[in-house]
């Protein structure tokens, strides 16, 4: 597959394509976190944010291709996983992040706290606000998905949600202030 | 919770009012606490979407992960994880009251089929059921089967059916419905069926349930009881670790003290027997003159070729049009392009192809297929391999019952016995399959051809050694008889005219050498004499024999000389081959002395001088000896190593040619042993050889198919 058939499935939304054009390279990925010292469920999650910031970067239209997809993905995940250490506050030596993919993860630093504060939801909460603003499910397909009783539990539901994870950015963000 | 939250998320989504948007905005212009409340309340939208699309790749990429590990591990099979099978007639999908215009169910299948023959059907989804022959209690020779399949949750609730035994909740991997119908009437099953639902992730504690109406109030609710474990999984080895050579072919290299535990000298030399049973050209098409000589080396039991025989049992068998299985098209088309390709024993080539780490994950390999082409190898056709090579996707009991279909007698027995143990599959996806499948054509191809170039080579390499070796032998010979004639003439004139010298009589031996004409000696009575005279020395001349003759006439006698001289070497066993020749100085040729017992023997004529040379060679190092002035005695010859300079102008010493001569004499017989040495080689190679074809191609040997007793010549 070559990498603008890539590009064009996940233009399309044809993730499981995209994959197997992709699926090459997870090796690699895996080697160089763990090398890093990352474990091999880093190195998925770093894959899958490099994947979500290239998927992003194509539909908002932003995206050219200077580099092989392939480089440019690994040198995404590196400067993810520089990000992630350094939130870890174990960040090992002061490794040059690749120029190629630094405008892409240096993202406004609210995404990166509003991504913990939604990931410290609970379960359920994060599958309705998926089902909601990612997958635009009706309140009476979220009722149906998460078992709740009524398409109104379903919507008090999610701002319960959406306020807990604005709670938990609040607190997120003045105990960052400490790094 | 305060309100903003609603108020944001509304604005955020678009669902306010103008007015309220307006107002909203309002706000939003002095209200820094609700700008930032806003800006979080984006970011966590942002957070969910992406948490959103990294699940969706995640999901991609477990699939993926999924399906490769499937490969890797060959662990799957594709029966059924909790797989539910009806109790036949239950009924529950024909049902009329949950499907009153059909649209409840929409995956209805239906398939007509002959009850008398093996039959294998496919539904949409993949459920594949191996319905044998006379499965169902009828005479007629056409049925109708309806399959329901449910395979996934929509599908399930589509057709109501719950996922409940006896109260506990099931996780279903899917159920299937099956029924037969003759003119109105359901059939009652007499036989096993086998049915292989797919799954995508296995799970080894699913289990099979019966489904059991209960009649309810307004509706039918199906409980599922009798569960029994799926079918077993095959495990997947290395498959380098299996062996998938003919049975016999370890044990004869073993007998033979050749490198059986070597795998790369057997590989080489058992892959170097594709095509040899036929195309490739026996050990008796060499040039006539290497079989003359030789013992025939071909055993009995070595492959007949049948190609030219029209009515080859092999090529009967395999006709396609022949062919009694149904199956599905797919299978049908690929044997019928296959046949030809493959009609007699298990190719080399079709071994070398399989034995491949390509082929890890699959039913190939497995023990249970490594079991089965054992015996295969002993069936007089390689059309079984074939058809487990074409399902590599299918579980090995329905491939041992297509097997069992194709034959009969002791064949279709050992078949069905394998069919019997129930052994399943390995899943893998069918464009891997159907890449395998490619790939194992183009290899077996490109082997055979490149066994049959290789052979071809071998064979015009063989055919000009021996065409050179049948040339320089006709010189050779030529030579000799050249050399040996012009020495008789020349030794007779020498004889005759010492004996004439003897005798006072002055005659030239050109006088003697034409014989005069009857008519003119007739006349003349002095003659005889001569004649006489003639043929006595012609007679020790040719048996090398001293003589006395006297003259009647004259009462003077003639005699001449031949004594014997007896060469040894000095240590003889250390050379390859010894030769000596004798230099007589008035012959034009030298004489190579016969080889007797462990000497070299020869009677010298006492008018000559002789001189003698020995030449020997070990390894690439020549060794030499002379002895001038030879007399009829025991001599010991020891001979020294000597460079082929050095030898070459001690040759060059005798007159008239004689060292050239010589040396070519002598390079000859180096070439004809050497000669010899590759005859015998090649002889044992080709001996060798037919010994480990017999235990390669020893169909009909060690159990006789039945196909052969079908087909008597």
């Amino acid at each position: 597959m070559t990498d603008k058939e890539i590009i064009e499935h996940l233009q399309n939304n044809k993730y499981s394509r995209a994959i197997n054009g992709l699926y090459d390279i997870l090796p690699s990925v895996k080697q160089w976190v763990r090398n890093n010292s990352g474990s091999a469920d880093d190195a998925q999650d770093m894959f899958q944010d490099a994947l979500v910031i290239l998927y992003k970067k194509i539909h908002a239209g932003e995206f050219t291709l200077s580099v092989p997809l392939k480089t440019y993905l690994l040198a995404v995940v590196r400067n993810c996983w520089f990000a992630e250490l350094r939130r870890r506050k174990k960040l090992p030596l002061a490794d040059a992040a690749d120029d190629i993919a630094d405008d892409m993860t240096n993202e406004e630093p609210g995404l990166a706290i509003a991504s913990s504060a939604f990931n410290f939801l609970g379960e359920k909460c994060r599958q309705l606000l998926i089902l909601f603003y990612y997958q635009k499910k009706s309140f009476k397909e979220i009722a149906r998905a998460l078992s709740l009783s009524s398409e109104n539990v379903a919507k008090n539901q999610k701002y319960r949600c959406i306020q807990k994870a604005k709670e938990n950015y609040v607190t997120l963000s003045s105990n960052g202030s400490h790094e | 919770m305060n309100n903003n939250t609603i108020k944001i998320d509304s604005y955020l989504q678009g669902e306010m009012s103008p007015a309220d948007k307006a107002a909203f905005e309002e706000q939003l212009s002095f209200d820094k606490d609700l700008r930032e409340e806003l800006a979080i309340h984006q970011h966590i939208i942002n957070a969910a979407t992406s948490a959103g699309l990294k699940a969706s790749f995640a999901a991609a990429i477990h699939k993926k992960i999924v399906t490769r590990r499937l490969i890797r591990w060959g662990s799957a099979i594709i029966i059924i994880a909790a797989a539910l099978f009806f109790v036949w007639k239950s009924g529950l999908f024909s049902d009329h009251e949950h499907e009153p215009n059909g649209e409840k169910h929409p995956t209805i299948e239906r398939f007509n089929i002959n009850p008398s023959a093996d039959t294998i059907i496919e539904t949409h989804d993949g459920v594949v059921f191996a319905i044998p022959a006379h499965a169902f209690a009828t005479e007629a020779n056409s049925i109708e089967l309806e399959i329901k399949t449910a395979l996934n949750a929509y599908d399930i609730l589509h057709n109501g059916l719950s996922t409940r035994s006896n109260g506990r909740m099931l996780n279903t991997a899917g159920m299937f419905y099956i029924n037969a119908v003759e003119g109105g009437k359901t059939l009652s099953l007499t036989k096993d069926i086998a049915v292989s639902v797919p799954t995508a992730n296995v799970n080894p504690d699913m289990q099979i349930f019966d489904g059991v109406e209960n009649e309810g109030l307004n509706s039918t609710t199906v409980n599922w009881v009798n569960p029994r474990p799926v079918d077993n999984n095959l495990r997947t080895y290395d498959v380098n670790t299996l062996d998938f050579y003919p049975p016999r072919y370890i044990p004869t290299l073993k007998a033979l003290a050749k490198a059986y535990q070597n795998k790369k000298y057997t590989d080489s030399l058992y892959y170097s027997f594709s095509g040899y049973p036929h195309g490739a050209k026996h050990p008796e098409a060499a040039p006539p003159v290497e079989v003359k000589e030789e013992p025939k080396p071909r055993p009995n039991d070595l492959p007949q070729d049948t190609s030219k025989n029209p009515d080859s049992k092999f090529w009967r068998n395999v006709d396609a049009a022949a062919w009694p299985l149904r199956m599905d098209s797919s299978i049908q088309q690929d044997l019928a392009d296959s046949t030809r390709e493959f009609t007699y024993q298990i190719d080399p080539a079709i071994i070398k192809a399989i034995w491949d780490k390509k082929f890890n994950n699959t039913i190939i390999a497995t023990k249970e297929f490594e079991e089965r082409l054992r015996y295969m190898h002993s069936l007089c056709s390689s059309e079984y391999l074939e058809l487990y090579l074409k399902n590599l996707n299918k579980p090995l009991y329905l491939i041992d019952k297509l097997c069992a279909d194709h034959s009969s007698g002791d064949v279709k027995k050992k078949f069905l016995e394998f069919a019997a143990q129930k052994k399943g599959q390995v899943m893998i996806a069918s464009d891997i399959q159907q890449k395998l499948t490619d790939y194992f054509q183009k290899k077996s191809r490109a082997y055979k051809e490149a066994a049959a170039k290789t052979w071809q080579k071998y064979q015009a390499k063989l055919e000009a050694l021996n065409n050179s070796a049948y040339r320089k032998r006709g010189e050779a010979a030529f030579k000799e008889l050249k050399r040996t004639e012009e020495n008789f003439n020349q030794e007779l004139c020498s004889n005759l005219t010492a004996a004439y010298a003897q005798l006072d009589i002055h005659r030239s031996c050109n006088d003697t050498i034409l014989p005069p004409t009857t008519q003119y000696y007739n006349t003349t009575i002095r003659t005889t004499g001569w004649k006489n005279l003639d043929l006595y020395v012609f007679d020790a001349t040719e048996n090398r024999e001293s003589m006395v003759y006297t003259d009647p006439n004259t009462g003077k006698t003639a005699k001449l000389t031949y004594r014997e001289v007896n060469i040894k070497i000095d240590n003889p066993t250390q050379y390859d081959r010894v030769f000596v020749y004798l230099i007589p100085d008035s012959l034009s040729h030298f004489q190579r002395m016969p080889q007797q017992d462990n000497g070299f023997k020869e009677k010298l004529n006492s008018l000559f001088r002789y001189d003698a040379v020995a030449m020997a060679y070990k390894g690439g190092q020549a060794y030499f000896f002379k002895q001038a002035g030879l007399q009829p005695k025991e001599y010991q010859f020891k001979l020294s190593a000597i460079s082929d300079v050095e030898l070459r102008a001690e040759l060059r010493r005798y007159p008239l040619n004689k060292g050239t001569e010589l040396r070519t004499e002598f390079e000859y017989q180096l070439f004809e042993q050497q000669e010899t040495a590759r005859r015998l080689q090649y002889m044992k190679d080709v001996e060798f050889r037919a010994k480990v074809a017999a235990s390669i191609f020893d169909c009909g040997e060690a159990s006789t198919p039945v196909v052969i007793e079908s087909n008597p010549k």
